[in-house]
């Protein structure tokens, strides 16, 4: 129960952060939007920061409302809907049957305008926890024994990773992704010294 | 520096570990784009690509042969997160064939394992707020 929005179906996962999300048809949502069309939506951003606070109270990682507002970083809040075809922000197309699930997270209070790494983790974990939001669209695509890989959708474009190597019943021992890192720039930062 | 949008607005701090189980101690920071607090509650995955390139090449650590495995604890949620990537003359490769979605262009792989990601910030419940500037 989330105060002023009401009763919402949620998961709550920590794995490599803590992650929580619903479903977007709560909200009128289809998957489809872009992180500009959600920035403009002020009231559906309090809403989804009103059940991150929540969350984050509910998870233990705060210990009241007002400590999770000044804990932005975590719970990281999204929402979940089923594959889909839709634009992307590069304008590349991605059909439904190129991804698992399609997600939307807020970094920060923002629509995250790229791949969210771990918040891709913690939902490929989700994929392996019978009844969670995510379950019943990831997944199914197996590669080895104990292995799953998924595909999650987002706005600029598909994340893949590897949710997990797990064991018959325990929690997930790795969780891979892959990424490239080129330094761009060098320079130097002048704080001021404390106290002064 | 990060034009107000939070994805551009990280922070990474790397020093030697004195570990047995890592080589290099990294500590995220999320600073905010609206108010003037610095969050140290989370690690960022994407940022996470960039820890073990960067302690190579400012000579962290000096892997030998076309590969380095570095193993990195990430201060934020406790936990090993191993890079593997590879080297060109004991540098971190840039060039490659992978394409990140929303990324220009293709670069040399970084592949991240998150060991046993489970209870990243949840096991410390309740306890007082890590440091925080405000």
């Amino acid at each position: 129960m989330v105060p002023g929005v009401g009763l919402v179906p949620v998961s709550m996962i920590d794995a490599a952060n803590c992650l929580r999300f619903c479903a977007g048809q709560r909200f009128g949502l289809t998957g489809r939007e872009l992180p500009a069309a959600l920035d403009q939506d002020a009231a559906l951003l309090d809403k989804l920061q009103r059940i991150r606070r929540t969350a984050s109270v509910a998870m233990g990682i705060a210990c009241d409302e007002e400590e999770a507002r000044s804990i932005a970083g975590v719970p990281i809040i999204g929402f979940v809907a089923p594959p889909m075809d839709a634009p992307t922000l590069s304008g590349e197309a991605i059909t439904a049957d190129q991804v698992d699930l399609t997600a939307r997270f807020l970094s920060n209070g923002q629509p995250h305008r790229a791949l969210p790494l771990t918040a891709s983790l913690c939902t490929g974990v989700a994929a392996r926890i019978s009844g969670t939001l995510g379950q019943p669209g990831i997944g199914a695509e197996r590669d080895g024994v104990g292995t799953d890989r998924h595909a999650i959708r987002y706005s600029d474009g598909r994340c893949r990773g590897h949710s997990g190597i797990v064991t018959a019943f325990g929690p997930p021992i790795v969780a891979r992704f892959n990424r490239t890192a080129r330094r761009l720039f060098d320079g130097r930062v002048y704080a001021p010294v404390a106290g002064r | 520096m990060g034009g107000g949008i939070s994805s551009l607005s990280k922070v990474c701090v790397l020093a030697p570990s004195e570990r047995d189980d890592a080589d290099i101690d990294y500590t995220f920071a999320q600073v905010q784009i609206r108010e003037a607090v610095v969050d140290y509650r989370s690690n960022c995955g994407n940022m996470s690509s960039a820890v073990g390139p960067f302690a190579v090449d400012e000579g962290l650590l000096r892997p030998n042969g076309d590969q380095a495995v570095v193993r990195i604890f990430n201060t934020n949620t406790r936990k090993i997160i191993r890079s593997t990537f590879p080297l060109v003359d004991g540098r971190a490769a840039t060039d490659g064939e992978m394409a990140i979605p929303g990324v220009a262009g293709t670069g040399a792989p970084v592949r991240l394992d998150f060991l046993s990601p489970g209870g990243a910030t949840t096991a410390s419940c309740c306890q007082p707020a890590s440091p925080s500037m405000h």
